[in-house]
C-alpha cells in the first residue's frame, strides 16, 4: 500500500522528470498579445473577439502545456559523465533556494466555441485540466543529500512543502459585455468533474538534532488528501470509461475580468481566474501524521538477559518500531480542494494600426504563496493573413524567457502557436519554464477583413 | 487569397509544426537521457543517536556470579565463602568390638525322672569395653551383632535365655532384650550352639545413675529337660558373646581426645583478577571464621596454614586470636543441633587490611580440630552425623580507594564481514557519561595482529571517558550528583579500516577513585552511570536508478 512518502517521492520525482517527454506551461505569458486568437478570452473573459462566431477545432483548438520550476534545472540537476548522466547533489542545491516550486499544467481543450450578440460576447468550452503546483524547501532537499550532520543543534523545518496535483474536466460558459467604447466586462462560470487529485492540508515537518547527544527530535503535522483509482477497493476494476466520465468530485470556479481602453493607444487589462474548488467525494484516503517525539537511540537495557535468540527477535521488533516511528494513518475523509488562483494585470499600448507592446503582470497564489511573473511584449500584425509576436518574461527566478508566437488566419481557418521560451523549446534540459500553446480554430469575422480583427 | 490557398498554406503550416514537435521530442530525448541515468555518489553527514542505557550496581549485583552483600544503608561488600566440613563422628569415634566368655556350673537335681525339667538362673556382669581412655555411658545402636555361642557337655535337651535389662528396643515398647538359644541333644560329649541377634536400634544404658563400673548386667536362665540319659551331673554351660560391627546414631560419655583434620582450603578472590599496576585499599575489610559444631564435646581448633596467596607469593594472616580457636559445642539440651562460634578478624584485631592491599588471588587455610583439648572429664555426646563445618567468609566492602584499577581484555575478533567499512568516510562518535560513580576511567582499545602485536590504537593516547562524581563528608561519602563528560572519538576511514583488520581487541580501562584515588569512597546499591552513544560521520553511498 502506498504511503505518504512514497506518494511525495513519487510526485515529486515525477514533477523532475516530466519535463523529460511533457513540457508544459501554465502560464501562457505571451499568448496574452495574440488577440485576434478567441482563447485569449481564456485569460481574461472580457476579451471580445472581434469574429461573429467562432468554434475550435475539436480536439485541438487550443493545447497547452507548461513546465515550470524556481529550483534547479534539469541539467542542474543531472550532469554528464560520458554517455550517461548522473545525479548532481551540489548542484541541486547551489540552485535552489528555500522556497522552490515546480508546476506543469495541460490543457486539452476538446470544444470550443463562442459567437457575438449585439454587445455581448458568448463562449462555451469543455477542455481536461491537469495541474500540479507543489513547492519544496531546500533544507529537505538538504537534509536528504547532506544528511543532518552540519545542522547540529539547529531545526530544520521541511517547510515550505506542499503538493496540489489536480485533474479535472472543466465545462466553461462565458459572457462578456461591451458596457461602452472603454470599457468591457466579462464572467465565465466553470463547473468542474474531478477526475484524481492529491492535494497536501499540512506538511508541517520538522528535524532537530540536538548537541552533543544527536537527538533526533521530530515534529509532524502532515495531512494528505487523495482521490485516486488507487483508493479504489479492487483498483483493477477502474474502467478509463469510470475515470473519464464519472459525474462525481464536483466543483465551481469563476473567472472574471475587465479591460479598458484609455484611448487610441493605451488600454488595459485585468482579470481574477479560477476562484473556485473541487469537492472530492471517490475513491479517498487521507494519510496524516501527527507526532512529537525524540528518538535518544537503542535501549540497550531491554536485551538485559535475553538469549541470543530472543535478542535477535527484539531487534527485529526495534527495526519494526522504527518503520512505525511516523505513526502514518490512514482515513476515508472528503475533501475540498480550492483551485489555484490567478491575476493577470496588462497594459498594451498601440505603436501603430499593426504594432503593439504590452506588459502583464500574473500573479499566481499557491497554498498562500504569492508567486509574480513579468511579461514584455511586442506584436505586429505583417499582413492581413499573419501576425507575429515576440515577448520577454521574468518568471521563476529566471530572466532569459524569450518567447515568440504566430497566429495565421486564413479564414476561416486560423491557426497559432506560442511559447513564452524558445530556448526552452529547444533546449527544455535548460531552463527553469518552457511552454507551448497551439490550435486550430475555424473564425467568422463580422466585419470586412481588412479591418482589424480585434478592438481594444 | 482564395480558398484553396488558404487551406494550402494551413496544411501546411501544420505539417511543419507537427514535424518540429516531432524533431523536438526526438532532441529531447536525447537530451534527456532518462534511460542513461547512471546513479549518482551520496554521502550524507549523519548524526543519530544509537544507543544508550544504565549501567546500575543493583543490575551488576543481580546478574553477577559474585557473592554481594548489601547493608542497610547500601553499601555493597563482595563476600567470597569458604566451606569445608570436618568428618563425621562415626569416622572418628568408634565403639570396640565386644567380647566375653563365660563358664556357668549346673547340677540336676535328684529324683529327676524322664520328662522332668529344672532350671536355674545366674547373674552375670561383664563389663563394657569403651576404648582407650573412653568412658561410653549409653548408646543408641545403629548396627552390631551380638553373637552367643553356647557350649554344655549335658546329655540332655536345654536351652539358655539371656536377659539384658540395660539393652532396651528404642522407643515407646522400650522391651527388654531377650536371646534364647536352643541346645538339642543328638550325642557326644558336647553340644555347641552359635546364634546371632541384630542390635539395631537398641538403647544399651552402661552407666546409669552416676556408675562408672561399665558394667552390664545379664540375667542367663539355663534349663534342662530331663532325657533318658543318664545323669552325669556337674555339667556346665560355655556362653561365649561378641559385639561386632557396633555403630551408633549416638553415643553419651566421655570421648577423650581424638583429632580431626581440616583439609586444605582454598577461597578465590575474583576482585583483584587481572589487575596490573593497581593499588586497592580497602578500608574495613572483614574475615570471619564461623564454626558449626554438632558435637557434644569441647573443640579447639588449630590452624596450620592461613594465608592470602597472589603469584605464588604468600601473606599470613597475623591475629592474636591464632593459632586456636576454641569452639562452642551444644548441651545435652539440644543433642542432635549444632552450636555456633565466630571469630571475626579486623583492622583492629589482625592485619587483615595489609593482608587485602596485597590484592590477593585466594585465600588459603587448613588445620586440625581436637576433641576435649583439656583433657578434663566431662559429659560428652556424640551423634553419627556429628560434624564441624568450617566457614570462611571474607567480606570485601566497597569502601576505599583505589588507584589505576586496571583492567586488560582480551578478545579475538573477526570484523571482516560485519560491516562495509569502506563506506564510512569518518565517524566522530560521541560518548556521554552521567556518572554517579565517584571513578574516572579511562579507556585505550588497542588493535593487534593474528600474534596479538599491538600495530595501532582507537584513541592517540589514553582517553579519559568518565570523570568522578563528587562525594558527600564522611561517614557516607555518598555522590549526589553525576559527572557529565562527553567524549569525542573521532575515526578516520584509515583508523577504521585498522579496527577491521584487527585480530585481537585488546582493552585496557583505567579508573581510579574520586580525587585521583586520594580520597576515600564508598559504592552504593543505588549508583549508576548512564550512557549514550551517538555518532556523526559521512557515509559514502551510491544510488542506483
Amino acid at each position: 500500500m502506498i504511503n505518504i512518502r512514497e506518494l511525495l517521492f513519487i510526485t515529486i520525482a515525477l514533477s523532475f522528470f516530466s519535463m523529460g517527454n511533457k513540457a508544459i506551461a501554465q502560464y501562457d505569458l505571451g499568448f496574452n498579445s495574440l488577440k485576434t486568437v478567441p482563447q485569449t478570452n481564456l485569460l481574461n473573459p472580457s476579451y471580445i473577439p472581434n469574429y461573429k462566431y467562432h468554434f475550435g477545432f475539436p480536439g485541438i483548438s487550443s493545447t497547452l502545456g507548461s513546465y515550470g520550476t524556481s529550483g534547479a534545472r534539469y541539467n542542474q540537476i543531472f550532469s554528464p559523465i560520458g554517455d550517461s548522466i548522473s545525479l548532481n547533489t551540489e548542484s541541486i542545491l547551489s540552485n535552489i533556494k528555500n522556497g522552490n516550486n515546480i508546476n506543469f499544467r495541460t490543457t486539452n481543450q476538446w470544444l470550443y466555441g463562442g459567437m457575438k450578440w449585439k454587445k455581448f460576447y458568448f463562449s462555451a468550452a469543455i477542455s481536461d485540466i491537469a495541474d500540479v503546483n507543489s513547492m519544496y524547501s531546500k533544507s529537505l532537499v538538504s537534509l536528504a543529500f547532506e544528511g543532518n550532520g552540519d545542522h547540529i543543534d539547529e531545526t530544520i523545518k521541511a517547510s515550505p512543502l506542499a503538493i496540489k496535483a489536480l485533474q479535472y474536466r472543466e465545462y466553461a460558459l462565458g459572457a462578456a459585455y461591451q458596457f461602452d467604447d472603454q470599457w468591457n466586462f466579462g464572467i465565465k462560470a466553470k463547473f468542474l468533474f474531478g477526475k484524481s487529485g492529491i492535494n497536501s492540508e499540512n506538511t508541517d515537518l520538522s528535524l532537530t538534532t540536538t548537541k552533543d547527544y544527536y537527538y533526533l527530535d521530530i515534529k509532524t503535522d502532515i495531512s494528505v488528501n487523495t482521490s485516486l483509482p488507487a483508493n479504489k477497493k479492487d483498483s483493477s476494476d477502474v474502467s478509463w470509461s469510470e475515470y473519464a466520465f464519472y459525474g462525481s468530485n464536483f466543483g465551481m470556479g469563476i473567472d472574471l475580468g475587465a479591460s479598458y481602453k484609455l484611448d487610441d493607444q493605451w488600454s488595459f487589462s485585468a482579470s481574477v481566474l479560477d476562484l473556485g474548488y473541487i469537492s472530492y467525494d471517490r475513491w479517498l484516503k487521507t494519510y496524516s501524521s501527527n507526532i512529537e517525539f525524540t528518538y535518544k537511540g537503542i535501549d540497550i537495557n531491554q536485551f538485559d538477559g535475553l538469549s541470543d535468540d530472543e535478542v535477535d527477535a527484539r531487534i527485529e521488533e526495534i527495526k519494526d518500531s522504527l518503520t512505525d516511528l511516523f505513526d502514518i494513518k490512514e482515513s476515508v475523509e472528503k475533501f475540498k480542494v480550492p483551485l489555484t488562483a490567478k491575476i493577470y494585470l496588462g497594459a498594451n499600448y498601440k505603436l501603430s494600426d499593426v504594432e503593439t507592446v504590452g506588459a502583464l503582470v500574473r500573479i499566481e497564489i499557491f497554498k498562500g504563496v504569492i508567486r509574480p511573473s513579468f511579461t514584455a511584449s511586442y506584436y505586429r500584425q505583417l499582413n492581413k493573413n499573419f501576425g507575429v509576436t515576440a515577448n520577454y518574461s521574468i518568471i521563476n527566478r529566471s530572466y532569459l524567457n524569450l518567447g515568440v508566437g504566430f497566429v495565421a488566419n486564413f479564414e476561416p481557418l486560423q491557426v497559432y502557436f506560442v511559447t513564452d521560451n524558445v530556448y526552452g523549446i529547444i533546449f527544455p534540459n535548460k531552463v527553469r519554464y518552457a511552454n507551448f500553446h497551439f490550435g486550430i480554430n475555424f473564425i467568422f469575422p463580422s466585419h470586412s477583413i481588412n479591418r482589424p480583427m480585434i478592438n481594444l | 487569397m482564395n480558398n484553396k490557398s488558404k487551406y494550402r498554406i494551413t496544411f501546411k503550416l501544420l505539417i511543419i509544426s507537427v514535424l518540429t514537435i516531432s524533431f523536438l521530442q526526438s532532441c529531447y530525448k536525447d537530451k534527456f537521457k532518462l534511460d542513461k541515468i547512471a546513479g549518482s555518489d551520496w554521502n550524507p553527514n549523519i548524526a543519530a543517536p544509537l544507543f544508550y542505557g544504565d549501567l546500575n550496581m543493583t543490575k551488576l549485583v543481580n546478574n553477577s556470579s559474585e557473592i554481594w552483600r548489601e547493608d542497610p544503608d547500601g553499601l555493597l561488600s563482595l563476600v567470597y565463602i569458604g566451606d569445608t566440613i570436618s568428618d563425621l563422628a562415626d569416622q572418628i569415634f568408634t565403639i570396640p568390638d565386644q567380647s566375653i566368655d563365660t563358664v556357668l556350673p549346673f547340677v540336676l537335681p535328684p529324683g529327676m525322672f524322664p520328662g522332668d525339667s529344672t532350671s536355674k538362673y545366674m547373674l552375670i556382669e561383664p563389663e563394657f569395653n569403651s576404648g582407650s581412655n573412653q568412658r561410653i555411658d549409653s548408646v543408641l545402636i545403629k548396627s552390631g551383632i551380638l553373637t552367643i555361642e553356647a557350649t554344655t557337655n549335658i546329655n540332655h535337651t536345654s536351652y539358655i535365655e539371656i536377659v539384658i535389662p540395660q539393652l532396651k528396643k528404642y522407643g515407646a515398647t522400650g522391651e527388654t532384650f531377650k536371646a534364647k538359644v536352643n541346645i538339642p541333644y543328638t550325642g557326644g560329649s558336647s553340644t555347641t550352639i552359635t546364634k546371632q541377634f541384630p542390635l539395631y536400634e537398641y538403647m544399651l544404658s552402661i552407666n546409669t545413675n552416676g556408675s562408672t563400673n561399665n558394667k552390664v548386667k545379664e540375667y542367663v536362665k539355663m534349663f534342662v529337660l530331663r532325657g533318658n540319659g543318664a545323669d552325669n551331673s556337674p555339667y556346665s554351660f560355655n556362653i561365649k558373646q561378641s559385639i561386632t560391627s557396633l555403630d551408633y546414631y549416638q553415643a553419651y560419655g566421655y570421648f577423650h581426645q581424638h583429632t580431626i583434620t581440616v583439609n586444605e582450603t582454598k577461597i578465590p578472590i575474583s576482585l583483584f583478577d587481572n589487575l596490573h599496576y593497581t593499588q586497592i585499599f580497602i578500608e574495613d575489610p572483614i574475615l570471619t571464621l564461623g564454626f558449626k559444631n554438632s558435637y557434644g564435646l569441647p573443640m579447639d581448633m588449630t590452624f596450620n596454614d592461613l594465608y592470602v596467596e597472589r603469584d605464588g607469593i604468600s601473606k599470613d594472616i597475623i591475629s592474636n586470636l591464632l593459632p586456636t580457636l576454641s569452639l562452642n559445642y551444644p548441651d545435652f539440651n539440644h543433642v542432635g543441633n549444632s552450636d555456633t562460634t565466630a571469630f571475626i578478624f579486623n583492622k583492629d584485631n589482625s592485619n587483615i587490611v595489609d593482608v587485602i592491599d596485597f590484592n590477593p588471588e585466594k585465600l588459603v587455610y587448613s588445620g586440625t580440630i581436637l576433641s576435649n583439648p583439656t583433657n578434663v572429664i566431662l559429659p560428652n555426646f556424640i551423634l553419627d552425623t556429628s560434624k564441624v563445618n568450617i566457614s570462611a567468609e571474607l567480606e570485601i566492602p566497597l569502601y576505599g580507594r583505589a588507584l589505576d584499577f586496571t583492567l586488560n581484555d582480551t578478545s579475538k575478533v573477526d570484523f571482516s564481514d560485519s560491516f562495509d567499512w569502506d563506506k564510512i568516510e569518518s565517524i566522530d562518535i560521541n560518548l556521554n557519561a552521567q556518572n554517579y560513580f565517584p571513578v574516572e576511567s579511562k579507556l585505550q582499545i588497542y588493535f593487534a595482529d593474528s600474534n596479538k602485536v599491538i600495530y595501532d590504537s582507537l584513541f592517540e593516547g589514553v582517553s579519559q571517558i568518565v570523570d568522578a562524581a563528587t562525594i558527600g563528608p564522611p561517614p557516607a561519602y555518598r555522590t549526589n550528583i553525576p559527572a557529565h563528560k562527553l567524549t569525542t572519538i573521532k575515526l578516520s576511514n584509515d583508523k577504521l579500516i585498522k579496527f577491521k583488520e584487527s585480530k585481537y581487541i585488546i582493552v585496557n580501562s583505567v579508573s581510579t577513585t574520586y580525587d585521583n584515588g586520594t580520597k576515600i569512597i564508598k559504592i552504593y546499591s543505588d549508583y549508576k552511570i548512564s550512557l549514550e552513544l551517538s555518532a556523526k560521520g559521512v557515509y559514502k553511498s551510491r544510488i542506483n536508478p
